[in-house]
């Protein structure tokens, strides 16, 4: 009985540890093919597509009140068109994230006025009048990124095509002119196995 | 008729190993129901569902929706879209799967020689459109116009392979040169099916829904100049099928004024649409039917007699619900059905007909085989204990989506911008709700109700949101 007991518990405890899940850190770069959604690999594609376009277009022009400095853009929104909820976000965070780093571009924080406008209240009633930030110093936006994702999926039989657009706009504020515009395209592939175990 | 040998350890061995789980779903849901009616208490849903919706298994998928229901009805609509969008995944996952696999294969064996509750639920068209549906609502209820055009769009593609389905097995009957459906093969299962046939008769099919189509077309209408294209497209195929409706109608005529005009006049007022979820789908029951079984001995003669099988039937299929009257100090409108997914539940009950008989034949077989040879091998008693096995398990496959509603009816109307108060009754019960209305924008005010339950939700929506 001793002896199987003793032989029984790090049977268990083995048969226990076989059953974890196991962890472990992913590239991620790595190609992702886990199905035809949109995946982190389609977002990777989209940015670097979008970023090389916009930085080799020259259209990211200087504002005439401040010769020398870059150009403050603003991310307005990416329309998420597709049958998939996407976080265009996460796009538009990516792309950002890019330009910024290549120091040709400012972004402005459209995103945050809520919280800006708070603090100007705030401030203006809390804090010291030497050091206070009010409203009316934002520098100006020159121009604002504004797209759509859209998709189109058809079945036919074992097989699920789908085909994404994501198409971005620099739109100059002051004139309301498209400077720039990039368009990407995705087409994913899924096939159901025949027979499978 | 199919000789199985060495069925009766088959037979035992498959029923030892597949025996469904003792809580029958049905019995499942109506204690979630009575526990969350009076209060919404969601703790007896949770207890129930919960696990089952957490776990890979033969009814996660059917937990998942039944959680979104009462979620969806809580007020919920974060959760409630959290179980809508896994139960999506798990949907898709049992969709992707390969054509033919071992233990998918040896799955259909277990439910031919059991019954069907040993399958994985995998749900009808019309239930994953309606769960798409549901959580469009779902998001808007969240001011979230976004998700929601997301949702239709996944509701339309559904509705897509559906049609594509359809017409496949349409295509294949006719090849197989006027071969009748199995509802109508003998004259026992016609005569308990005749109410059900007569029910859903006006129905073209199981899947296609007038009311995911009115609301994709508000939904895309709402979002404003961009989405008018997108509305006018689906509220033509919401006039389709539903040309009678007064909502659909005035949409159909009211998008087509802005279609066509260059410069939409703006008088300051907004559109209400009012979305009235009413009552619960019929719940299937089982009834047992006497078919002729004809085989072949090894002499070349043949034992005609007959089997006494379960099958799933709709037998009570509710009445209409009332219509809401919404009266506001202008004016009063009532809404009108727009879907009624009492007959397309008993639609696709007709269109799973088929593969249940197939199985259910080939269950019957096994168990008189099985009988036969453990009377040869242990003598009455040994048959006994198969037939009593066999009849414990042989019961008819009753599960289906219960949290959901009857029938959806829609009303709109345009009024002033601001805040008024609109009083909504059906008869049995009155509520005051109070209501913005944004100039050119939309405002959906979505009601739910069942015996014992309602819930009331208005959200504006602006334009370009």
């Amino acid at each position: 009985m001793k002896a199987t007991l003793a032989l029984a518990l790090p049977a268990c405890l083995l048969f226990l540890a076989c059953n974890q899940p196991v962890t472990s850190y992913g590239n991620a770069q790595k190609t992702e093919t886990v199905n035809a959604d949109f995946g982190s690999t389609d977002l990777q594609m989209i940015a670097e597509t979008m970023v090389t376009s916009l930085l080799a277009s020259g259209k990211l022009e200087p504002d005439a009140a401040e010769p020398g400095k870059p150009p403050v853009v603003a991310v307005a929104r990416v329309v998420n068109s597709t049958s998939e909820h996407i976080d265009t976000k996460s796009i538009t965070d990516k792309i950002r994230t890019a330009l910024v780093k290549s120091g040709k571009v400012r972004f402005s924080a459209l995103d945050a006025q809520a919280d800006l406008l708070r603090q100007y209240r705030l401030q203006g009633v809390l804090a010291d009048d030497a050091t206070a930030k009010g409203a009316g110093k934002q520098v100006g936006t020159k121009y604002i990124l504004r797209g759509d994702i859209a998709s189109i999926v058809k079945n036919q039989g074992r097989t699920k095509d789908v085909y994404y657009k994501l198409t971005l706009n620099l739109v100059e504020v002051e004139t309301a002119i498209i400077q720039w515009a990039e368009e990407k395209e995705i087409r994913k592939e899924s096939v159901r196995k025949i027979i499978a175990f | 008729m199919l000789r199985l040998h060495g069925a009766p350890a088959a037979v035992l061995l498959v029923t030892l190993g597949n025996v469904p789980a003792a809580a029958e779903h049905v019995q499942d849901f109506d204690r979630a129901l009575r526990a969350f009616a009076p209060s919404r208490d969601l703790r007896k849903a949770e207890s129930l569902f919960l696990e089952g919706a957490r776990q890979p298994g033969r009814n996660q998928l059917l937990c998942l929706y039944e959680l979104g229901s009462f979620y969806h009805w809580a007020g919920d609509c974060a959760r409630s879209a959290a179980a809508f969008a896994q139960a999506d995944q798990v949907a898709r996952t049992y969709e992707g799967k390969a054509l033919a696999s071992v233990s998918g294969g040896l799955g259909q064996v277990g439910a031919a020689l059991t019954n069907d509750k040993v399958l994985p639920w995998e749900g009808a068209g019309f239930e994953k459109v309606m769960s798409r549906t549901l959580n469009a609502l779902n998001y808007l209820a969240l001011d979230d116009a976004e998700g929601a055009r997301v949702e239709v769009r996944k509701a339309e593609e559904y509705q897509v392979k559906e049609h594509e389905r359809s017409r496949r097995e349409v295509e294949e009957a006719s090849a197989r040169d006027g071969e009748q459906p199995a509802t109508m093969a003998t004259p026992a299962l016609a005569s308990a099916y005749r109410g059900m046939a007569s029910f859903a008769r006006n129905l073209r099919n199981s899947y296609e829904n007038a009311f995911t189509y009115y609301l994709s077309s508000q939904i895309y209408r709402a979002q404003g100049p961009m989405g008018l294209n997108d509305a006018l497209v689906d509220i033509k195929r919401a006039f389709a099928l539903a040309p009678d409706v007064p909502a659909v109608r005035e949409a159909y005529q009211d998008l087509l004024a802005r279609n066509e005009s260059v410069a939409a006049k703006e008088d300051g007022s907004g559109t209400v649409v009012v979305l009235y979820e009413a009552g619960l789908v019929p719940r299937m029951s089982e009834v047992k039917i006497d078919l002729p079984i004809r085989e072949k001995r090894k002499d070349g003669s043949v034992d005609s007699y007959r089997l006494s099988m379960a099958f799933p039937i709709y037998k009570d299929f509710g009445q209409p619900e009332p219509a809401l009257r919404v009266r506001t100090p202008a004016f009063e409108k009532r809404t009108a059905r727009v879907v009624d997914l009492r007959p397309m539940a008993v639609k696709a009950l007709e269109e799973r007909m088929p593969g249940i008989l197939a199985r259910s034949l080939v269950g019957a077989a096994a168990k008189v085989e099985g009988q036969k040879q453990a009377e040869e091998l242990g003598g009455i008693l040994a048959r006994l204990a198969v037939e009593l096995a066999t009849g414990v398990v042989t019961r008819a496959d009753l599960r289906s989506w219960l949290g959901l509603p009857a029938e959806i009816q829609a009303a709109q109307f345009q009024a002033p911008a601001g805040t008024g108060d609109v009083v909504l009754s059906n008869g049995l019960w009155t509520e005051k709700v109070a209501l913005e209305v944004v100039p050119g924008g939309t405002t959906f005010l979505m009601v739910r109700s069942f015996p014992g339950f309602r819930t009331v939700k208005a959200v504006a929506i602006k334009g370009d949101a």
